[in-house]
């Protein structure tokens, strides 16, 4: 069944119940369906014959989960913008979809001029005007049209917009419906929220649980920093899906009440985003005897995840690192003789990146059968059809389960006033990103020759000045100064070396 | 034990501040983050054999090299 279709038939189910809740806030499955119709009018009213995506920007308010379901009614794809990101790539991302209307469910901190933002008052009001108006079916998008956009960190410095279609959506919810238990047991289960809806690891818990009844519990990003609110919010959830990147759940294991007492009903962990360690698979079922841990890859050029496996107990006594599972059905996956590259061929690739065939072009593919193929530039190997991954081929790693392409942040580090020359590394820990740490040249060389005062005073100044362009997880932890940066023969930054150093 | 405890935020935050001034915030400096602070914690377990769970303290108590030996110092007591 189409997507929508499975929403609606959830709304038609379970219609007074809560569908999401976000902190003190909540919106039950009828008001989720009549409000995003109510908004599906208005955008079409507003915006007629243009069917431009949609940005949209917020947090965790179930308001969010309104506007992309009315985006997608009305027939347009709607690009979900969190709080977290910069102003300027708020504007860059406003500018690059390119509609005149943005869905403000918080208000964006600048946006370019040509750009009028919907603020929350305004859009209460639009919604409570058309309150009652059914949109027709016939309008929605259909089957090959985008769903939605998620923009992704780009090796030059602007962020890739993945379109991901309506039909790529229903496929992956087909399957992701099977993680961890049965499509049975999915119907009225509580699904943790962790992601902010710009990372599509949310996509796994927005519309498993959308589409199968289940109901929505968002940790909003104040309540993650504050370990003893955290530990209450979860507490209080009566979670039985939990949908985060490892590096949240290593987080919760730091604290001793994290374990069964607390989330009592937990029937199973999904893990995406980021290599899943043998240490964090094992201290979950010490703590969780009873909860499966579910492992499973892609990138977001294939619709979240691609990939799935139970992790047992055996897989983590075996020598080799744990593995990230067996392909669904309808996706094949290859690896590249020569380098070693995983390929995923199969229906729910991507249509491509918005408005850059360029990029598009060099990733993107079809075989000779007509399936689309992504070359992802991650590296594995299969046994027995199990995928195990093994690096990146290039400068990309994943921190927190946040794709980043190093050279994004050093870019963005030499346009700093006063830089002559930077490089980013990732401290590794047990195979997985701790940590960025940037070697930093600049003109003057002070802070490579001033005391510690000095050298802290310099390495906050580049901290702050990369906060103003890029997001929060991207400013590396530690800012290094020297004199050079080693060059290799060939005149390139030598890696290696730095290697050494962080 | 202060040592022990210096060598453990030194190698945490990669700077030798840390030592050169005990008083300084390791939050507002952007030297320590929640990944640090629960690995701070793993280390001081395993060193000391005392058990902090993050939940039980505030930020501001745990801000500052001086703040942090305090702490520990507290419970080992």
């Amino acid at each position: 069944m189409f997507v929508l279709e499975k929403i609606e038939s959830a709304a038609a189910e379970r219609k007074g119940q809560p569908a999401v809740i976000s902190g003190e806030k909540e919106i039950s499955y009828r008001e989720l369906w009549e409000r995003s119709d109510a908004l599906s009018v208005y955008l079409e009213e507003v915006l007629g014959e243009d069917k431009t995506p949609v940005v949209v920007y917020g947090h965790k308010d179930p308001m969010m989960l309104v506007c992309f379901l009315a985006c997608v009614k009305s027939g347009r794809a709607y690009c979900p913008v969190d709080v977290s990101m910069p102003p300027e790539r708020v504007g860059d991302i406003a500018e690059t979809v390119g509609n005149e209307l943005l869905l403000g469910v918080e208000i964006p901190e600048s946006v370019p001029e040509n750009i009028r933002v919907l603020s929350p008052e305004d859009m209460e009001k639009a919604i409570n005007a058309r309150l009652g108006e059914r949109f027709p079916e016939s309008k929605w998008v259909k089957p090959e049209d985008t769903f939605y956009i998620i923009f992704t960190s780009g090796s030059t410095g602007k962020p890739k917009g993945v379109q991901i279609s309506a039909e790529a959506l229903t496929r992956f919810t087909d399957w992701s419906v099977t993680l961890g238990g049965s499509p049975e047991e999915k119907k009225t289960a509580v699904f943790l929220n962790q992601a902010p809806f710009s990372f599509d690891l949310s996509v796994m818990d927005v519309y498993t649980s959308l589409t199968s009844g289940g109901m929505l519990y968002c940790v909003e990003k104040e309540i993650q920093k504050d370990m003893g609110k955290l530990i209450e919010t979860l507490g209080r959830g009566n979670i039985n899906y939990w949908v985060s990147t490892p590096s949240f759940a290593d987080m919760c294991l730091s604290d001793r009440s994290f374990n069964e007492e607390l989330i009592s009903d937990l029937k199973a962990f999904l893990f995406c985003g980021e290599k899943l360690t043998k240490t964090t698979a094992a201290r979950l079922m010490e703590r969780f005897p009873k909860a499966r841990i579910v492992n499973t890859y892609g990138p977001t050029e294939s619709t979240v995840a691609v990939t799935g496996t139970e992790i047992t107990g055996e897989m983590i006594e075996a020598a080799e690192e744990l593995p990230i599972g067996y392909a669904k059905a309808g996706t094949d996956i290859e690896i590249d003789g020569e380098t070693g590259e995983i390929i995923i061929v199969g229906d729910t690739v991507s249509k491509g990146y918005f408005k850059d065939s360029g990029k598009t072009a060099k990733v993107f593919g079809r075989k000779a059968d007509g399936r689309a193929y992504y070359r992802t530039g991650d590296q594995g190997y299969l046994k027995d059809g199990m995928l195990y991954y093994h690096g990146r081929l290039d400068l990309q790693v994943k921190l927190h389960g946040y794709r980043i392409e190093l050279g994004d942040i050093e870019n963005n580090i030499r346009e700093l006033e006063g830089v002559e020359a930077a490089a980013v590394l990732p401290k590794y820990q047990e195979g997985k990103v701790r940590h960025l740490t940037a070697f930093v040249v600049t003109s003057d060389g002070t802070a490579f020759d001033g005391d510690s005062r000095a050298r802290l005073a310099a390495a906050k100044a580049v901290k702050s000045g990369l906060k103003e362009r890029l997001p929060e997880y991207m400013v590396p932890k530690r800012v290094i100064f020297m004199e050079n940066l080693p060059m290799t023969i060939n005149g390139k930054t030598d890696r290696k070396k730095l290697e050494a150093l962080v | 034990m202060e040592e022990k405890i210096l060598d453990m935020l030194e190698e945490l935050c990669g700077d030798s501040i840390v030592r050169e001034d005990i008083d300084i915030n390791l939050l507002e400096e952007d030297l320590i983050d929640s990944l640090d602070y629960t690995e701070l914690l793993v280390s001081i377990e395993e060193e000391f054999g005392i058990v902090m769970s993050p939940s039980e303290f505030t930020r501001d108590q745990m801000d500052t090299p001086a703040k942090i030996i305090a702490q520990v110092k507290a419970r080992m007591n």
